[in-house]
């Protein structure tokens, strides 16, 4: 290979190097200056010139531990993955719907459907609270699935139809073609091919149904807390406990990073078929 | 056979998104009209089954006549325009570098997701902790390269812009994420050919990708423009709102209308407000993702 | 349907490998999504079944159950560790829920403006009784004073007087009975203070100030010499919208001025400007950025020796005797808050009342007969859990006078004590009260204009 070409590419791989570090330093740093402090004393979180080198201990997560982490940590999770399992399945069947055909009314289906994200959480926490009381379902994990599901759901189906309408149409036709029905398309070739999509809509849903705070607040009392109500418990009115925040923050933040970890396969497995890749 | 299929898949459709429909239909329905009926009305919080005066349309009149309303409409738009448009320029960037092929790219991809799946709730008492003018990390940062402390959610001016940088740093991998997953579905033969015509990276970039994934960046900017004008967890835990009036965004505003001064109807009719003015201003974003999917085909 | 694609493929390829991959991810879902509803289901009635309490059974016959929400302080945090005790007395459960102070009005007054009854006791800061009360929202608790035998226990002769009368009754009715009480001191640092040659004042004296600000100007200056300035005489907490009203409120009192008469507003009149100038012209002398400052900040400040004065409320100062917390336990001194034209200084409280949709009335005021009780609120303030009781008879028990070495200071501000204002409409007027005091803070706003306008606005809205 010439040598111009060569310096080419190693000067290629440099920059690629440097832009990937800087990335990872700037969106990881928090996150490890929150992991560090949660090892920290409340005197070391909160010193002046900050404390890089130290002995960690484990208290904060002691003190945690105390509270009750465990029903929040499982009412999150079932509300996260219920939630986001519900989205995607109904999600994806309504997303393939607008995607493929163009029917009376999808123009504005489409467009309802989004809107009902528009409006702020403030407008729905009255009348949502007010709903389930009168369901008998305050306090339960039911009430926060259904609440969850319903902003989830028109994300998912606005991501995953962004996806779908990638496919070209043919690959089902020919699908068809050979006996298949729509729905086994759908199942057969659609998904499988827009995994990616699939599990980035999924992420996103999960995250969001694991975050979310207003309706927690609302609509939960001791049966069904969850997690973003534990760390907003970490503001007493004497002082903000730095250091149980960030190891909560840290506790929050582990479940969902397992999650996509595991789920980084398929992330980026991308078209491994190689047919439409042509 | 093929008589039936057509008569069947006329209504397929229908069938398909009938389950969601009623889902959705069946939750918000009831929060609408419930809304629509307090919007009317002069409802006080603690007052809330007795005492609905109905007063027709003063709560829009009063809203428009509140300069309050437009600062927080002001700095809202603010907060959306700056928070979308550099998350989609970093979000794109990272993406486009992540789908290079090389050593570690998993890894680094699910690291670089972390930011987004904090709770903003964490997010936000995260960098409040990161700005605080004692004891805060910036500090220390900023002085290794020689300028003094700076106060961050304390200043008039520099409040906003630091909530928008923490906003930025959490949002930007959703960003990133939706449009690597979309890189990663696009069809290889577009790209072939170009390599085989012989055109130049960034000719390709311009004319085949970027079209390619218009959609996908218009769902994309779509979605994270709504969320940032609603956004409210992160400034209520940071700021509340101040110093002053200076994040007051729109949520907050609402926010205080409702829980503070007990104007439940009041608060109501500017979510209503909020929520037409969203969809006003989303409809040409959204018209646009329509014919983009309707150019698709190849 | 969709134009067509220029892409052709291979259709034999495809269904085969096409299948075999499809059926795996199917099963992957499919597997995925099954095992997920099976592992949520063990989980949860795992979870129920060892739900249940390994309570012996009750007394009464019905188990009667109440739930508290109660705000996440030590002193409530005290008050749950010891409600097993109550339940095995009484047989009456109780599930206490706690929820952060920021949060907890939301919460309570959509339960009980809503009817939902989901919670019979609440807690209530001294603000809040306003809307309560306004709203009619709480249970009179008369029915149950009149009665002699309980009354005697009860002995609302030994709550603190302007208390109960602020912030228990309203429209005449008691409808809450206080629990702790929350007095605004002035804590200073002794050590800071011999530095430079200042004199203590009296626990039960005060500075006026004018001199505070003179100290202040003194006591502000840069220690280690790299040419910032890192200790400083007092502190602004001035972040919307409590405490800078309650900064405002701590110099408006001594100035003469008040904040309502007869619901007109008057806090702009000449006594009210010249306080807020006061404050403003204090602002050198304070660590930078008080609009973001909140009282822990301040605390945090004043426990590293950063701070020489500040005003405090007594209930949060807990930490600042802690040796290991803060830095400068056992130098601190105390006396109350500063005086100008006449002395005085800013009370508030909490005070625990009954929801009118309770269920369980009875019950409820049961729970809170005994957690306002003498015995339970020594109990909670030997521990630490209580700072300052509101009842009389407590605040003159040696041992409590012994913990609390702030108590003479916060007797003698009891004495000479004023409130916030009492309406409904508190959360309006904070509100924009907060509004136009921070943009005075920080600068926006002249106080004459800050004061004036926000006087306009609550006009409007207080009639």
């Amino acid at each position: 290979m010439a040598p111009n070409a060569k310096i080419g590419r190693a000067f290629k791989k440099g920059a690629l190097t440097l832009c990937v570090t800087v990335a990872l330093v700037v969106f990881l740093f928090p996150i490890f200056w929150m992991v560090s402090t949660s090892l920290k004393t409340a005197d070391q979180a909160i010193s002046n010139p900050p404390v890089w080198i130290f002995s960690p201990t484990f208290k904060n997560y002691e003190d945690i531990w105390a509270k009750g982490l465990l029903l929040p940590l499982y009412n999150s999770l079932v509300i996260a993955a219920s939630s986001t399992i519900l989205a995607i399945a109904l999600g994806s069947l309504s997303a393939y719907s607008l995607a493929r055909f163009k029917f009376y009314g999808s123009k504005f289906t489409a467009y309802w459907i989004i809107s009902t994200r528009m409006a702020p959480a403030i407008a729905f926490v009255l009348p949502i609270y007010l709903m389930m009381r009168n369901l008998g379902l305050l306090d339960t994990q039911v009430s926060m699935i259904i609440a969850h599901t319903t902003f989830n759901l028109p994300l998912a189906i606005w991501i995953l139809r962004g996806y779908f309408a990638e496919i070209p149409v043919d690959m089902e036709e020919a699908a068809m073609m050979d006996g298949c029905s729509r729905m086994g398309a759908l199942f057969r070739i659609v998904l499988p091919v827009c995994v990616s999509g699939v599990v980035a809509a999924a992420v996103i849903c999960f995250v969001f149904s694991w975050n979310e705070f207003m309706y927690a607040l609302v609509l939960t009392g001791v049966d069904a807390k969850t997690l973003p109500l534990l760390v907003a418990g970490v503001q007493t009115q004497r002082r903000i406990m730095w250091g149980e925040m960030t190891a909560m923050g840290t506790l929050v933040i582990v479940p969902a990073f397992i999650i996509t970890a595991l789920l980084r396969k398929h992330l980026l497995r991308g078209l491994a078929f190689g047919a439409v890749k042509g | 056979m093929r008589v039936s299929h057509r008569k069947r898949s006329k209504y397929f459709p229908y069938l398909l998104l009938s389950p969601t429909i009623l889902a959705l239909l069946l939750i918000t329905i009831f929060p609408l009209i419930y809304g629509l009926n307090l919007s009317v009305r002069h409802v006080i919080l603690y007052q809330l089954e007795e005492g609905q005066p109905f007063i027709g349309l003063d709560n829009f009149i009063s809203m428009l006549n509140d300069p309050m309303f437009f600062n927080a409409l002001n700095l809202t738009s603010v907060l959306v325009v700056a928070t979308v448009s550099l998350e989609l320029l970093i979000g794109l960037a990272l993406a486009l570098l992540l789908n290079k092929e090389f050593r570690g790219a998993g890894v680094v991809t699910t690291a670089l997701l972390m930011p987004m799946m904090m709770a903003p709730i964490v997010v936000g008492l995260m960098w409040k902790f990161m700005y605080n003018y004692d004891f805060g990390i910036f500090q220390y940062l900023l002085d290794l390269i020689g300028i003094p402390k700076m106060l961050f959610l304390g200043s008039g001016s520099l409040a906003l812009p630091s909530i928008i940088v923490a906003d930025i740093w959490q949002w930007t991998p959703f960003m990133m994420l939706v449009i690597l997953a979309g890189l990663r579905s696009l069809p290889r033969a577009p790209f072939e050919a170009a390599m085989i015509d012989g055109a130049s990276g960034p000719r390709v970039f311009a004319d085949i990708t970027l079209p390619l994934l218009k959609p996908i960046i218009l769902i994309a900017v779509l979605l994270r423009a709504i969320d940032s004008f609603k956004m409210f967890d992160q400034i209520f835990i940071m700021t509340r709102g101040g110093p002053g009036i200076a994040t007051e965004v729109f949520s907050m505003h609402i926010y205080l209308r409702a829980f503070a001064y007990y104007y439940v109807g009041y608060a109501t009719a500017m979510a209503l407000t909020m929520l037409y003015a969203v969809s006003v201003i989303a409809a040409p974003l959204i018209k646009n993702i329509e014919s983009s999917f309707e150019s698709k085909g190849t | 349907m969709r134009p067509e694609a220029t892409n052709r493929l291979d259709v034999a390829n495809l269904s085969e490998s096409e299948k075999k991959v499809s059926r795996r991810t199917f099963a992957k879902y499919v597997g995925g999504a099954v095992a997920v509803a099976a592992a949520a289901a063990a989980g949860y009635s795992i979870y129920e079944t060892t739900k249940t309490p390994p309570e012996q059974t009750p007394i009464t016959t019905t188990t009667t159950e109440i739930a508290a929400l109660l705000v996440d302080q030590p002193s409530f945090r005290g008050a749950a560790k010891y409600t097993p005790e109550f339940e095995q007395q009484t047989g009456i459960k109780v599930n206490v829920e706690f929820v952060p102070y920021e949060t907890y009005l939301e919460k309570i007054i959509m339960d009980f403006a809503a009817h939902t009854g989901a919670y019979d006791v609440a807690c209530l800061d001294s603000i809040w009784i306003g809307p309560m009360g306004g709203g009619g929202l709480l249970e009179p608790l008369k029915k149950w004073l009149d009665d002699p035998k309980i009354a005697a226990q009860v002995d609302v002769g030994d709550f603190l007087p302007t208390h109960l009368d602020l912030w228990g009754t309203w429209n005449g009715e008691t409808v809450a009975l206080p629990w702790t009480s929350d007095v605004a001191i002035m804590i200073y640092n002794k050590e800071l203070f011999d530095k430079e040659g200042i004199n203590y004042p009296d626990p039960t004296g005060q500075i006026t100030w004018d001199q505070l600000h003179d100290y202040a100007a003194r006591l502000t200056k840069d220690t280690n010499g790299d040419g910032e300035i890192d200790q400083y005489g007092s502190a602004l907490t001035c972040i919307r919208d409590d405490p800078v009203y309650m900064e405002f409120l701590f110099r408006l009192f001594p100035f003469g001025g008040d904040s309502f008469e007869n619901r007109k507003p008057i806090f702009n009149r000449p006594e009210g400007v010249d306080a807020l100038q006061h404050l403003l012209d204090l602002r050198p002398f304070c660590p930078p950025g008080p609009t973001a400052m909140n009282w822990e900040d301040t605390l945090d400040l004043f426990m590293n020796g950063k701070i020489a004065m500040i005003q405090m409320w007594d209930s949060l100062v807990g930490d600042i005797e802690t040796p290991g917390t803060s830095k400068v336990a056992g130098k601190c001194g105390y006396c109350t808050n500063p005086s100008q034209k006449i002395k005085a200084a800013n009370m508030a409280g909490w005070t625990i009342g009954i929801s009118k949709d309770s269920r369980n009335k009875d019950a409820a005021f049961r729970y809170v007969q005994w957690l306002t009780s003498k015995e339970t609120v020594r109990r909670l303030a030997y521990e630490g859990f209580v700072a300052t009781p509101a009842r009389t008879s407590l605040l003159e028990d040696p041992k409590i006078v012994e913990r609390a070495k702030w108590l003479t200071t916060t007797l003698e501000s009891l004495r000479i004590g004023k409130g916030p204002p009492r309406m409904p409409e508190y959360g309006a007027f904070l509100s924009i009260i907060g509004k136009y005091l921070s943009q005075a803070v920080d600068g926006t706003l002249g106080p004459k204009e800050a004061l004036d306008g926000a006087h306009d606005e609550v006009a409007a809205i207080v009639k």
